[in-house]
């Protein structure tokens, strides 16, 4: 299948601030519940979501790492729940005795198939809400953080290629962060460093002058509303959140969540529907919404 | 006529210097002039042009008055000062703060306080009158040097100012993106009026659009008045001959007698059709060179940053041992890539580079920089130490040099750092961290010398000097391997040339073979004289014949 480019769907369109209530929701949404099926289902509409914006290429890249994590996570829970039945399998050596429980199986398996959807969620993030989106939420509120936001970042972004370019160049000097014994490399990383804050401040000096040059700091600043709202912002708006209502109303009704790692001996459990649809709902929103937006393309 | 920048016995001098950079500088600057300031390194252009904006006032002892807009300085409020005057630097990097061109564009408004819908509408003309409403939504990290440097023009422009300041705006740009840029700059000009005044070392573009050339020497303002007659002037003082531009190079030189001097190719061509101005080669056949043993061999070798697009894509080169090979191309087509793999400083995903008949990035550091030196185009992230004397100390222990006092000192001597071994290597101007840095690539003698740009901040003068020390070097037995934008560079010393394109390089032919053949990527004395005489690259290259019957008074 043809990947339609990022900017062109209607998620991305959105207005950034609709993007964030409904990032929000979701992750919310992920952190109701903890039963198995609700888990996986969780887990399948965020897969598809993610091959729909993402690609296939990518998801599978990242699903290589994401199934290391579950299995660890999983692995971890096994190991450290001994407590309750029914045990599958059960080996002892001297005076440890080791048991592979349903429920320890079971939680685990549900505890890392959450944070791999977190992990997901966040993956989508990034790619519908850029950083220069997430900052036009917050600059109409605090325009002096949200700048500070976008500075700190492209920050981040020079110093990482700058640190990259010098561990490469100072090997002209000698200098290899990769090659001879411990202390050495800890002095030719400690002199990376000295060089890389040298340069920025030397950089940073300089622009800090043409920020100046520019008129920064003359009087309070404006902020330039780049996103504007439509219908469509409002229509996606309201049905997040009706599906976030009725999400919440299931957990009040206790649907998909158990209090103890005992209670975790089947896959689905008393009204795990309701859960189940309704967060199913909410993280398959977007794609409703595609669907929507191209019924409605000329 | 309406003044715009007025400076009056203005005297400057630095903090612990003891000669004023600037002395009793008197000027008049005229709504709607293009002025280009004009002086050999350290003649105080920057200075200057410093002192035109209250926010870049340098720190120092001042005396005299500078007038913008027949206020004083001095009495202007940062947001006079922001909508009065803007400033476009060197280094297009440093300039930008938001992540995309529109946030870029947006800044300089939400600064001094502009609506939301005066902004939006005030970045809709400006992006469609630069041409920049393809790259709106572009992140600033992706966009190249030139589409860099036209949004940094852009944040400044947009807010509307009656005097535009530039400092050597093209310095790091390729020449096609050169020439758009200077494009900009003259429909700015010609079509609003702007008052433009720059700093540039490459006279050849920025002379042929001022109509006022200002020349500083010794630190004083000797010229104030048409580029055509102070070009001339130039000519009388033997540090500024090398900064003359070829085209009015050749009149000069020739003695030509025109009723104008020209000064772009387009004016050379007209003055040398009117008067009907013949020209002979002297062109000398080249020494033949016995081929030698390749002391470089590419195979094949492919990089790509982001796994989708190769950036050099399988490339293949022979370098014979003692050759000069220069390799242009535009902003981002891999030459720098190229160059830090044939360094052996980053290895190819695909393929082979073997120096000396091993390959180049399994060879130990320290055994590798003693036979092959790498001049980045960034020297600064090749520095480390607290001053210049202490860099070529440490390289030279890290080379472990038999006379390392007395190498050491040759070096110096020959770029003429000796001014500057107490400065912090940080603190120097562009054009000395590249000398310094093509120092510590000279220290180790090395077989093979990569090059990338060694000429970028360099004024003409200092050019030409460095380039007739690489050729003693390249004459002594050493191999350079060189990357550059600059074509008259490159076509005076180097041997053979190259394309850089698509990845890979195209035919290397002997340099007077690939200039002649080119078209756009070329010397002005080339695509001035190429219908008289096909292979001239540099002034040298021809002597004048004869004049016709229709030539200028005399």
């Amino acid at each position: 299948m043809h990947k339609l480019p990022i900017r062109m769907t209607f998620f991305y369109q959105l207005h950034p601030v609709v993007s964030v209530v409904y990032f929000f929701e979701a992750i919310v949404g992920l952190l109701l519940f903890n039963h198995l099926a609700v888990a996986l289902t969780g887990f399948v509409g965020l897969l598809l979501v993610c091959i729909f914006y993402k690609g296939v290429a990518v998801v599978f890249r990242q699903f290589k790492w994401y199934l290391s994590l579950l299995l660890m996570i999983a692995f971890f829970n096994v190991l450290l729940n001994q407590r309750f039945g029914p045990v599958l399998y059960q080996v002892s050596l001297a005076n440890f005795t080791f048991k592979l429980t349903v429920p320890a199986l079971i939680y685990g398996i549900v505890m890392g198939l959450m944070l791999v959807e977190m992990l997901m969620v966040f993956g989508v993030l990034n790619a519908i809400l850029p950083a220069p989106k997430l900052v036009a939420v917050f600059s109409p509120i605090t325009p002096k953080f949200g700048l500070l936001v976008v500075i700190s970042l492209n920050l981040v972004k020079t110093f990482i290629q700058t640190l990259g370019d010098l561990s490469m160049l100072q090997q002209t000097r000698n200098i290899n962060v990769s090659a001879g014994g411990f202390m050495r490399r800890i002095k030719s990383g400690g002199r990376l460093l000295r060089i890389l804050l040298e340069d920025s401040l030397a950089s940073g000096m300089e622009t800090a002058r043409l920020m100046d040059a520019r008129g920064f700091g003359v009087e309070k600043r404006t902020h330039y509303a780049a996103y504007h709202w439509h219908t469509g912002d409002w229509a996606f708006l309201a049905a997040s959140v009706v599906s976030f209502a009725g999400m919440a109303t299931s957990r009040l009704q206790s649907a998909g969540w158990s209090g103890s790692v005992r209670q975790f001996t089947q896959g689905f459990m008393g009204q795990d529907f309701y859960a189940l649809a309704s967060l199913g709902l909410v993280l398959l929103l977007p794609l409703l919404a595609e669907g929507v937006y191209r019924a409605w393309t000329n | 006529m309406d003044q715009l920048i007025q400076t009056k016995q203005l005297t400057f001098t630095y903090p612990n210097a003891h000669i004023p950079v600037l002395q009793d500088v008197n000027l008049t600057v005229d709504r709607g002039q293009f002025v280009v300031i004009a002086g050999a390194t350290g003649s105080g252009k920057t200075t200057l042009l410093n002192h035109f904006k209250k926010e870049l006032l340098p720190n120092g002892q001042r005396s005299g008055d500078v007038l913008i807009q027949q206020r004083s300085i001095d009495n202007f409020s940062k947001l006079s000062s922001a909508k009065t005057v803007g400033y476009v630097g060197q280094d297009p990097t440093v300039q930008p703060i938001m992540t995309t061109v529109i946030a870029e564009l947006a800044f300089s408004l939400e600064n001094v306080g502009v609506k939301s819908d005066e902004i939006e509408r005030r970045v809709a003309e400006l992006a469609n009158y630069l041409g920049l409403d393809q790259l709106l939504h572009h992140e600033i990290h992706d966009l190249s040097g030139g589409q860099l440097q036209l949004v940094n023009l852009a944040s400044v422009l947009i807010l509307r100012p009656e005097i535009l300041l530039f400092d050597e705006p093209t310095a790091q740009l390729d020449p096609l993106s050169t020439q758009h840029f200077f494009d900009v700059l003259q429909r700015l000009h010609q079509e609003l009026g702007m008052t433009i005044v720059m700093v540039e070392h490459n006279l050849e573009t920025a002379l042929s659009l001022a109509d006022t050339m200002l020349l500083l020497q010794n630190h004083r303002i000797t010229f104030q008045g048409a580029p055509a007659v102070g070009i001339s002037k130039m000519m009388n003082d033997p540090k500024l001959t090398a900064f003359i531009p070829e085209v009015p190079r050749l009149f000069l030189e020739n003695r030509l007698q025109v009723k104008q001097l020209p000064i772009s190719v387009a004016e050379g061509q007209t003055a040398i059709t009117s008067a009907g101005l013949r020209f002979k080669s002297t062109i000398t056949k080249p020494r033949v060179i016995a081929p030698t043993q390749p002391i470089l061999t590419a195979k094949d070798v492919s990089f790509s940053f982001d796994q989708r697009v190769n950036v050099v894509d399988h490339l293949s080169l022979t370098l014979p041992a003692g050759d000069w090979l220069s390799i242009v191309g535009k902003n981002g087509s891999g030459k720098s890539t190229l160059l830090t793999m044939l360094a052996g400083l980053q290895v190819p995903q695909h393929g082979k580079i073997k120096f000396a008949k091993q390959k180049v990035w399994k060879i130990p550091t320290a055994t590798r920089i003693s036979e092959l030196s790498f001049l980045s185009q960034t020297p600064a992230l090749q520095f480390g130490a607290e001053t210049v004397r202490d860099e070529f100390r440490q390289q030279a222990g890290q080379l472990h040099l038999g006379a390392p006092e007395k190498r050491v000192k040759i070096v110096i001597d020959q770029l003429h750092l000796n001014d500057l071994l107490d400065q912090n290597p940080f603190d120097l101007s562009s054009g000395q961290q590249q000398l310094l840095g093509i120092g510590l690539a000279l220290l180790a003698n090395p077989k093979l010398l990569i090059l990338d740009e060694p000429t970028k901040g360099l004024d003409p003068a200092a050019r030409q000097a460095l380039g007739d020390l690489l050729t003693t070097i390249n004459q002594a037995g050493t191999t350079i391997l060189m990357a550059s934008h600059d074509m008259a560079f490159c076509a005076a010393y180097s041997r053979h040339s190259a394309f850089m394109f698509d990845g890979h390089l195209n035919t290397i032919l002997p340099t007077r073979t690939f200039f002649s053949a080119n078209f756009f990527f070329t010397t002005a004395i080339n695509r001035l004289l190429r219908r008289q005489v096909q292979d001239a690259l540099l002034v040298s290259d021809v002597q004048f014949l004869s004049e016709g019957t229709n030539r200028y008074d005399k």
